[in-house]
């Protein structure tokens, strides 16, 4: 699949995705509060335990939900084979493919959804700028990622720019509603 | 017994194993010279399969073994060819 110019593996799109999406909406929703509040640049000490909480967290759950497609792809596929005994494609080679197809995933999810919340968030700690750049290059970067899907799955640009604009900033909202750190 | 030939109807899912992974678990099995695997069904879930094997000595279990480790189904052996020397079908 090409997103922006770049090919990436078609297996490896949906981790990639969905932890760029993760990495940047969380980011928004912890750090959004400290970030609109307080007048202060955010410290990169901040921004690197927000970055790796994110993306530990998203690690996890993209591990479990993705473990238990894959094996539930395993018995769906016994069932459709006529297999007496269940669960008996997750003890041949299948079932370490799978274990390891979703670690794959689970350390690319995790790398981009620590990347998604780390460049907004650093750009905030490292450039000069006002108080809430980093919200403004979070939200930009939705934006350019929404482009780039849209292209990428032939989709209208403009509705999923919008769609993932727009989810940015909801989720600042809350962020700023919480006021989580 | 002397395994020269094999014809085997096995079934796998559509999108794993391939039919690489297949190809090779089929060859590190001892006396195993050749295979075709022959796709000759597929539906929405699933891919039929004619596997010929070749070779001297086939260890069959240890074939069935190496393919349904695979994550394939051997579902019969549709053809078996044995002895000093390969004998083809004679139609009548």
């Amino acid at each position: 699949m090409n997103i922006f110019g770049l090919s990436f593996p078609r297996e490896y799109v949906f981790a990639l995705v969905i932890g760029l999406v993760d990495g940047i909406l969380t980011a928004l929703t912890l750090a959004g509060g400290k970030v609109i509040n307080s007048r202060d640049s955010i410290d990169i000490k901040l921004v690197l335990r927000i970055s790796m909480a994110t993306a530990l967290s998203g690690a996890f759950i993209f591990f479990v939900a993705e473990y238990v497609r894959l094996r539930g792809e395993l018995v769906h596929a016994e069932r459709h084979l006529n297999l007496t005994s269940p669960g008996h494609l997750a003890t041949t080679q299948l079932g370490r493919m799978v274990f390891r197809d979703a670690l794959r995933g689970t350390a690319i999810s995790g790398a981009f959804s620590f990347l998604g919340a780390l460049l907004p968030l650093m750009s905030g700690a490292v450039l000069p700028g006002p108080h809430w750049l980093p919200i403004a290059v979070a939200i930009l970067a939705l934006g350019l990622l929404g482009v780039g899907l849209a292209r990428a799955v032939y989709g209208d640009t403009i509705r999923w720019t919008i769609a993932l604009i727009a989810a940015g900033i909801l989720l600042t909202i809350v962020g700023v509603k919480l006021h989580v750190i | 017994m002397n395994i020269r030939r094999l014809v085997l109807d096995v079934d796998k899912a559509i999108a794993r194993p391939t039919l690489l992974d297949l190809a090779k678990a089929i060859e590190s099995v001892t006396g195993v010279e050749g295979v075709n695997i022959t796709v000759i069904e597929i539906d929405i879930e699933t891919m039929g399969m004619d596997v010929t094997v070749e070779g001297e000595n086939i260890d069959y279990p240890a074939l069935v073994k190496a393919i349904e480790s695979t994550g394939a189904v051997v579902h019969s052996v549709d053809q078996l060819a044995f002895g000093s020397r390969l004998v083809e079908r004679v139609k009548i």
